[in-house]
């Protein structure tokens, strides 16, 4: 889908190099380009959705560095030099992150449209904070709009992943 | 600011998983991993070029003149469509999903293909440009110059109506677009026999639905052999016969392909922008591609607005005599869901009680909106919140408490709701089962999950921190009918040599589970595993009718439809173990994976490899099983064929700020009568989802038209639910006694909590303040009118 990044005017690009998802990607981006077409257009990475194109909805939410961006909202070449982590990056030779896993054990996903961008939200939330109440996860994830509603069965989602590390860390606990 | 003492989680329900469910649902690693392609995400075809659309800023406006020129002469732009250059297309075309419905009901559907004299809504299609890359086509459609004559708009029902309203469609001199009644009993007598007669009226706005993914895209590829139309629809079958007649050919040359659809709830529609896309495909002979902005998607459709106005006649002792309701609904620009919708308004009216003698007459005009279509729970979410308020409006006027008013007003199960009715003044036998639930039930079930006596009574005012609030509860039920009409659905079940099944059908997933519904079916029907069941994209080149995945008939429909595909697949295999082994096929029993007689037991893929290789078939052999399903046609023009009712039940308690009108959820219960969960995570999910939608329709959605425009078209004007909005304190309660219709005992269930949810939250905010809001939503300024009106 290349064609649809060439516009009939000549635009200024820029060199970039980027890592997406742990490989290195180098070129020139067209300045106005955003990081969502970048992924999705020019590297064919279309886990990221598009949606309100606007950062409101979360629905392109990708990690920045470990932070969570709206990718619709960020110029690509701003993340020259920097670390892109999408959902295609999520899983690591072949193994599911866990919270990916806890979003299919809970059905936490319904359309779908939305997961990609709630599962790099919640990866980026349990990195910051491992063990969030209620209330930190659902102000974290405010950000990322859900219209099938999986609202309770993403914080089932993470309670599962918390619960796993509580008892990651109670074992380590005991063993010391 | 968080509460401290809020209600916290409480054990989520849940039930042991029964042997025959299987694992995940099938469509959710693809989801979670970024692998499954939706609309946007299938490649381009060789040549794709873009399209953008021409749409009308105004709500109201005559075109004067439009002009071309400017954007033909961009660089890269291939063409553009409009009144003036159409190809010797007619313009006049009607265009939508419910032309059908409408041309076999005598009525006219309204929607152009182009619009050509006026613009009736801010979005109304007026062309559309084609270039080599998008935004070339964005920045083009932006070059056309039009001439407009603004002309006066009407944003309401009462505007509409009004003596010397400016007229919507002038031909038909009113802006009446429709009328309807259904009647039973005798509704004067009723209400002269009740001791009290208790009034109320309650409006419902405008929404938008707003799936994730927008509505309005397709990609399109219209050549010498017919159209190649893959778009995200629930419907693949309801646009052939419009394209054919808009471009003259046979239907049987279009073929539509559904990808997983990012949410739809009633609106991804065939579109007029779409039709054009396909128009242009035609004229430059290049796949052309649309793709759905949020705005855009704002103006497909939306939620037809509502005023709810009834007379209840009651006993002292709290018994209903009679319901008397009048119905205003607001269709918007063009007539599309209007019939349907207000006959659903009309048919949900009664809410879920028995009630001796009820009437509705509803009016439906012509307003200058959006055209409002079918919305998750058509027509009910706006008179369930009409009726359930209504009751709480008698509790209180006759001191019972609203839960006991309700249960000794509920139709205890085996109960008919009545004999016969009169729909539009014809009688005819009610053709409804009887009452296959228990209501009494699933509302003890709603108000004991919020730890609630069922009494009215709010707490408060309080202080809370720096806060001044008040607490309430309320209830609801909500009854929507189960898999109600829409003619046969069928589906195909293929079995290859290595033992594996494909279901072909025209489902499309919307995002409930469709896909591991017809999975699941197909697997436990033949008594293999899950994995070796691989479910189709919905095809219309298959040939394999479905009216659509909507009014949560998909269960019942296609469920039993694949259940009877695969016992057509099992005779097969039987008769083929007949004509390899011996015998007669009757004696040859299948299931569990293998063709069996006596001691001999052959895999299913060992009958299906006979096949291939023997030298008379040389080669591949698949065996296949066609399956339809449908309830039985029925005279009924009311309910239109029933096989279930599918109740839910809401409980919610809510903290209102008395200085800022905010109101907060602080629990929430929902019960919903699944018959059988068919995949109890993905059934509850769906409950709570409907549930959560519920909670952004209460409190903050609605579509705000001013002056000559949709104001808040985009979702950062408009509300939707956040998870910040849900509580923690969130049950979603299932029943499961297996006695619906559908496969393994299934009922539907997509749509039952939605509807409960709004008028339980409006009822607590009742309990909270002690004055009813009767304006969905339930915004701070509602409510803090509402609190000094109680002073």
């Amino acid at each position: 889908m290349t064609e649809t990044l060439e516009p009939v005017a000549t635009v200024q690009t820029l060199p970039v190099s980027i890592s997406v998802n742990g490989q290195e990607w180098s070129g020139e981006v067209p300045v106005e380009e955003v990081l969502l077409d970048f992924l999705r257009l020019r590297l064919g990475l279309t886990g990221s959705k598009r949606s309100c194109n606007s950062e409101v909805c979360g629905a392109c939410t990708v990690l920045v560095d470990g932070r969570p961006v709206s990718a619709c909202n960020y110029l690509a070449f701003e993340a020259g030099g920097r670390a892109v982590t999408t959902v295609e990056g999520l899983a690591v030779d072949g193994r599911l992150d866990p919270i990916q896993e806890a979003f299919v054990d809970q059905v936490a996903a319904q359309c779908g449209f939305c997961t990609s961008g709630q599962l790099m939200a919640t990866r980026a939330l349990l990195d910051e904070n491992p063990t969030p109440t209620y209330d930190q996860m659902a102000e974290w994830l405010s950000g990322n709009i859900c219209r099938c509603g999986t609202y309770p069965a993403i914080a089932r989602a993470i309670a599962q992943v918390t619960r796993a590390t509580t008892a990651e860390h109670e074992s380590i606990h005991e063993e010391a | 600011m968080v509460i401290t003492d809020r209600p916290r989680r409480k054990a989520a329900p849940t039930r042991p998983v029964e042997a025959w469910e299987y694992g995940p649902r099938i469509d959710l690693l693809e989801k979670v991993t970024g692998q499954a392609h939706y609309l946007d995400d299938i490649p381009d075809l060789p040549g794709t070029v873009y399209a953008w659309p021409i749409k009308s800023p105004y709500s109201h406006a005559r075109v004067v003149s439009i002009d071309s020129s400017r954007a033909e002469a961009l660089p890269g732009v291939l063409g553009v469509l409009h009144r003036d250059t159409l190809d010797g297309l007619d313009p006049g075309v009607r265009v939508g999903e419910y032309r059908g419905h409408t041309r076999e009901h005598g009525e006219t559907a309204d929607q152009h293909f182009v619009t050509t004299d006026k613009a009736r809504f801010d979005g109304d299609f007026l062309g559309i440009v084609v270039a080599e890359d998008l935004r070339t086509a964005q920045h083009a459609a932006e070059l056309v110059d039009i001439d407009w004559e603004i002309l006066p708009t009407v944003f309401s029902f009462a505007e509409a109506m009004a003596p010397g309203a400016p007229l919507i469609h002038e031909d038909l001199g009113t802006n009446l677009a429709h009328e309807d009644s259904f009647e039973w009993g005798d509704v004067e007598a009723g209400l002269a026999a009740a001791d009290r007669i208790i009034d109320g009226a309650y409006y419902t706005g405008n929404v938008f639905h707003h799936p994730m993914e927008p509505s309005g895209g397709c990609l399109v590829n219209f050549t010498d052999e017919g159209v190649d139309l893959w778009f995200a629809t629930n419907k693949p079958f309801s646009p052939a016969d419009q394209i054919a007649e808009i471009f003259g050919i046979d239907p049987d040359r279009v073929r539509v392909r559904v990808p997983p659809l990012g949410g739809a709830f009633g609106s991804k529609k065939i579109t007029p922008a779409i039709m054009g896309a396909m128009a242009m495909s035609r004229r430059i002979g290049r796949p052309v591609r649309l793709f759905a902005t949020a705005e855009q998607s704002f103006r497909v459709t939306a939620r037809h607005a509502a005023l709810y106005r009834a007379r209840a006649g009651v006993t002292n002792d709290g018994k209903l005599t009679a319901l008397d309701v009048r119905l205003e609904v607001d269709t918007g620009a063009y007539f599309t869901g209007a019939r349907l919708v207000t006959r659903n308004m009309c048919i949900s009216s009664w809410g879920a009680y028995a009630i001796p003698n009820f009437r509705v007459r509803a009016q439906t005009a012509y307003t200058n909106k959006v055209p409002a279509a079918s919305f998750r729970g058509t027509g009910k979410s706006q008179t369930t919140f009409g009726v359930e308020a209504l009751m709480d409006r008698i509790a209180r006027e006759l001191n019972i408490s609203p839960l006991q008013l309700r249960l000794q007003n509920v139709p205890l199960r085996g109960r008919y709701i009545a004999d016969s009715w009169k729909v539009q003044g014809v009688e005819y036998p009610a053709d409804t089962p009887p009452m296959d639930a228990d209501l009494d039930r699933m509302l003890l079930m709603a108000a004991e999950s919020i730890g609630w006596d069922g009494n009215a009574g709010g707490e408060g005012p309080m202080e809370i921190g720096a806060r001044r609030v008040a607490r309430g509860r309320g209830i609801a039920l909500s009854l929507r009918h189960g898999a109600q009409g829409a003619g046969r659905a069928y589906a195909m079940a293929t079995m290859y040599g290595d033992g594996t099944v494909k279901i072909s059908h025209a489902a499309p997933d919307l995002g409930g589970g469709t896909y591991n519904m017809i999975s699941t079916v197909a697997a436990r029907s033949l008594g293999i595993p899950q994995e070796m069941v691989r479910v189709g994209e919905p095809d219309t080149g298959h040939d394999l009718h479905f009216e659509g995945s909507s009014a949560q008939r998909t269960t019942v429909q296609m469920g039993n439809a694949v259940l009877k595909a695969c016992e057509s697949l099992k005779r097969e295999l039987a008769d083929g173990a007949s004509q390899i082994h011996g015998g007669d096929a009757q004696e040859w029993t299948v299931a569990d994976g293998a063709v069996s007689r006596g001691s001999e037991r052959y895999p299913y893929a060992g009958i299906v490899q006979a096949f291939a290789a023997a030298p008379s078939f040389e080669g591949v052999v698949s065996l296949k099983g066609l399956g339809a399903y449908s309830y039985a046609p029925s005279p009924d023009r009311a309910f239109g064929g029933l096989d279930h009712w599918a109740p839910g039940a809401a409980a919610a308690e809510v903290e209102v700020d008395l200085d800022t009108g905010e109101t907060r959820l602080l629990q929430l219960a929902v019960v919903a009568d699944v018959g059988k969960a068919l995949h109890y995570g993905a059934a509850r999910t769906q409950a709570e989802g409907g549930a959560v939608m519920g909670i952004g329709l209460s409190l903050f959605e609605d579509l705000v038209y001013e002056e000559e425009q949709l104001l808040n078209a985009d979702p950062f004007q408009y509300r939707l639910p956040l998870m910040r909005d849900i509580p923690e304190a969130f049950d979603a309660m299932l029943i499961e006694n297996g006695d619906g219709p559908g496969p393994f005992g299934s009922k539907g269930m997509s749509q039952t909590s939605l509807p409960a949810t709004i008028p339980a939250v409006a009822n607590a905010i009742y309990d909270a303040i002690g004055v009813q809001v009767t304006s969905v939503p339930f915004t701070p300024e509602k409510v803090l009118s509402a609190v000094r009106q109680q002073g």
